[in-house]
């Protein structure tokens, strides 16, 4: 790819359509739907339809949430995550500083909460420095974050939208009853959005069927 | 990226970076935007909303800066017919925002 290239024919476009904004170059350089979870429209329009990325709604939902999670597991950190295709949205936090309580969003490829929407499934990090997936993740080399235990935010038709975690600065262990409170707390804040949305009866599940 | 003058008999001298820098986060361009809204649309759906965007918003090319990728964005989410582009215009602007904060913080590595 050649961006000086394309960016000269771009400065040079007076027309109203970009000169190099075609078909042919689409189909040169960029590919087309993938089949990762993050890019599925009907997961994306789940999220749109209960405006889960949408911090001001979310935060005020959830909060009393987090914080139980929190102190209920000693984690320091409890975190509703709203995984987009190339971004987490912190739609809910507790115990969140610095620039992550300013930004409230991470890059995709460092969203440990990414990794519990492509598995639908819990995902526990007892010590991130230690596991080859994730000892070079930013959030834990820079930013001390040390583990990790997050559980699916499913709709009731079926899509994982993100995660509901826990963090900690300290390499622990999480045990059965720590990942059930989550799921406790997962399934209420998802009841929560969707009654605040008006139910998820209009939302297409992962097969397309309506619930 | 700088380094910090450390007083005599001080500690080793800390390495200061920007904060996006100091994590591996690059600035966003017109590419990686493109990329990512014809991941989750296809490169025609994406073309046809994004020629709409730069029509309405003037900002034109591949080289755009990030204030201009910023407008372009905020008209996706604002404008778009097409949902889930509107959804990925979401999530671009969501990585945009978070270089941009990072970018103003300095880390030590």
């Amino acid at each position: 790819m050649n961006h000086a290239e394309h960016a000269d024919h771009g400065a040079a476009a007076d027309a109203a359509v970009p000169a190099w904004l075609t078909d042919a170059w689409a189909a040169e350089h960029l590919d087309g739907p993938s089949r990762d979870p993050l890019h599925e429209e009907a997961r994306l329009a789940a999220v749109d339809a209960l405006g889960a990325d949408d911090v001001e709604r979310v935060q005020p939902l959830t909060e009393d949430l987090l914080a139980g999670v929190s102190a209920g597991t000693g984690a320091p950190v409890g975190l509703l995550n709203v995984v987009l295709s190339g971004a987490q949205i912190i739609s809910g936090a507790h115990g969140l500083t610095g620039w992550l309580a300013e930004a409230r969003a991470t890059p995709a490829e460092w969203a440990l909460c990414a990794t519990v929407v492509r598995t639908g499934e819990a995902y526990v990090v007892p010590d991130l420095t230690a596991d080859a997936a994730t000892a070079d993740n930013p959030l834990a080399v820079v930013d001390g974050m040390r583990a990790y235990a997050g559980v699916p935010l499913r709709t009731s038709t079926g899509h994982v939208i993100g995660s509901m975690c826990v963090l900690d600065t300290e390499p622990r262990e999480f045990s059965a009853d720590d990942l059930a409170a989550l799921e406790v707390a997962a399934d209420e804040a998802v009841r929560r959005l969707e009654q605040q949305a008006g139910g998820g009866a209009e939302v297409a599940g992962p097969g397309g069927a309506t619930s | 990226m700088t380094t910090t003058t450390a007083a005599p008999g001080a500690a080793r001298p800390a390495v200061i970076a920007d904060g996006a820098r100091a994590r591996g986060l690059t600035e966003p361009t017109v590419l990686d935007w493109l990329t990512e809204m014809s991941a989750v649309v296809g490169p025609e759906r994406m073309l046809a909303a994004w020629s709409q965007a730069t029509v309405a918003t003037g900002a034109h090319g591949m080289a755009l800066p990030v204030e201009q990728l910023q407008v372009v964005g905020q008209w996706l989410v604002d404008n778009a017919t097409d949902a889930p582009v509107r959804m990925a215009a979401r999530s671009c602007l969501a990585r945009l925002r978070t270089y941009q904060v990072l970018a103003r913080t300095r880390s030590a590595r």
